[in-house]
């Protein structure tokens, strides 16, 4: 099926992994080929939201979800017409899942701890060091955060 | 100004049906000369997030037909936009707008065509494939008083369905409903369809 149950601590939402991951297959092999640093990762697996505490995944991945709404997708410059409807397509589902969360923040299902506020501080650092307009690490990046979404 | 020399495309709309959606319009006729049209969309994210850019659909693109299947770009279920203009030559129209954003949750869902078939004693139904987004809720019983309704979610097609097996000579029905996860909906029932044996009857 091709919508997934997220446990998020007390916060449960439905993603549709199917359609995210059908727009990040086709950019991927796309972006990979322009990828000069192939060294750095934004998104390190000690990042995922699998080693997040379950009480921490809902902050976490509303803060992943922001910074790549936010800061991600807006430096990034679309290579082709069809790169520029996928990365919309896969905006689009960010941002429906970012509202979903929003309804466990608003009642209070969506707790922040320090972990969190470090990680999003490691990552924002790691992503400084990328060429912002390129978007490989991103696919590489979401798609591993996506697959490590997959219910325990 | 060459804009106002060409008329924007009007009565611009969008058809969803089973989750295809069609963005639609009038066409614009100039005598003697094939105008062309081009559609862009803006979903909610380059709204609140990318300046309210506009992003073209190349297949639509300098298109002469009034209508473009957009159902590739709207893979959110959030608010769309998505706007037409007339081409001619070098000369380009206004652009002209949905007037109210499309959501996706809104497509119409209509009852799924089924055949319910008796092969011996099994009960059997073959439905027809609306493509992934889709699942079918299938309800079946047999016909007699305070009879037990039983449910069977069919997540992929195949062929033909097998419901039960059937009692020699006594009569099953069945009728089914289309879900869409994606959108968290059901459409309306099929008309019941019901099977005896080797020989079976549509209630009108």
């Amino acid at each position: 099926a091709s919508l997934k149950s997220l446990h998020l601590g007390h916060c449960v939402i439905s993603v549709n992994i199917h359609e995210i991951r059908h727009s990040f297959a086709a950019i991927k092999e796309m972006t990979q080929s322009k990828d000069e640093r192939t060294d750095i990762r934004i998104l390190h697996k000690s990042y995922s939201l699998q080693n997040t505490e379950p009480m921490d995944r809902c902050c976490f991945l509303r803060r992943l979800l922001r910074f790549y709404l936010a800061t991600v997708f807006s430096h990034y410059k679309a290579s082709s017409p069809l790169v520029s409807r996928k990365v919309s397509s896969i905006a689009n589902s960010f941002l429906s899942i970012k509202k979903e969360l929003r309804l466990c923040h608003e009642v209070s299902m969506c707790h922040c701890g320090e972990d969190v506020k470090h990680k999003c501080g490691q990552i924002l650092s790691q992503y400084e060091k990328v060429n912002h307009s390129l978007l490989s690490d991103i696919a590489n990046a979401c798609a591993e955060s996506f697959s490590c979404w997959k219910q325990e | 100004d060459e804009e106002a020399l060409l008329p924007a495309p009007q009565n611009i709309s969008i058809l969803s049906t089973n989750m295809k959606h069609f963005l639609t319009w009038s066409p614009v006729t100039v005598p003697g000369e094939t105008v062309r049209y081009s559609v862009e969309f803006q979903g909610e994210y380059e709204r609140d997030y990318a300046n309210e850019i506009w992003i073209p659909i190349s297949e639509c693109s300098l298109i002469i037909v009034t209508q473009c299947n957009v159902t590739e770009d709207i893979s959110a279920t959030v608010a769309y936009n998505l706007r037409v203009r007339a081409n001619l030559g070098s000369w380009s129209s206004e652009w002209s707008t949905l007037k109210v954003l499309f959501n996706r949750i809104t497509t119409f869902l209509t009852p799924p065509m089924m055949e319910v078939s008796a092969d011996g004693y099994h009960l059997l139904v073959k439905l027809e494939d609306l493509g992934p987004a889709f699942q079918f809720h299938v309800f079946y019983w047999r016909k007699e008083p305070n009879t037990e309704v039983h449910k069977k979610t069919v997540k992929e097609i195949s062929s033909v369905v097998h419901l039960d097996t059937m009692e020699a000579g006594a009569e099953y029905c069945v009728k089914a409903q289309t879900y869409v996860e994606a959108i968290n909906r059901s459409s309306n029932f099929s008309q019941m369809q019901c099977v005896r044996g080797s020989t079976w009857m549509t209630t009108a």
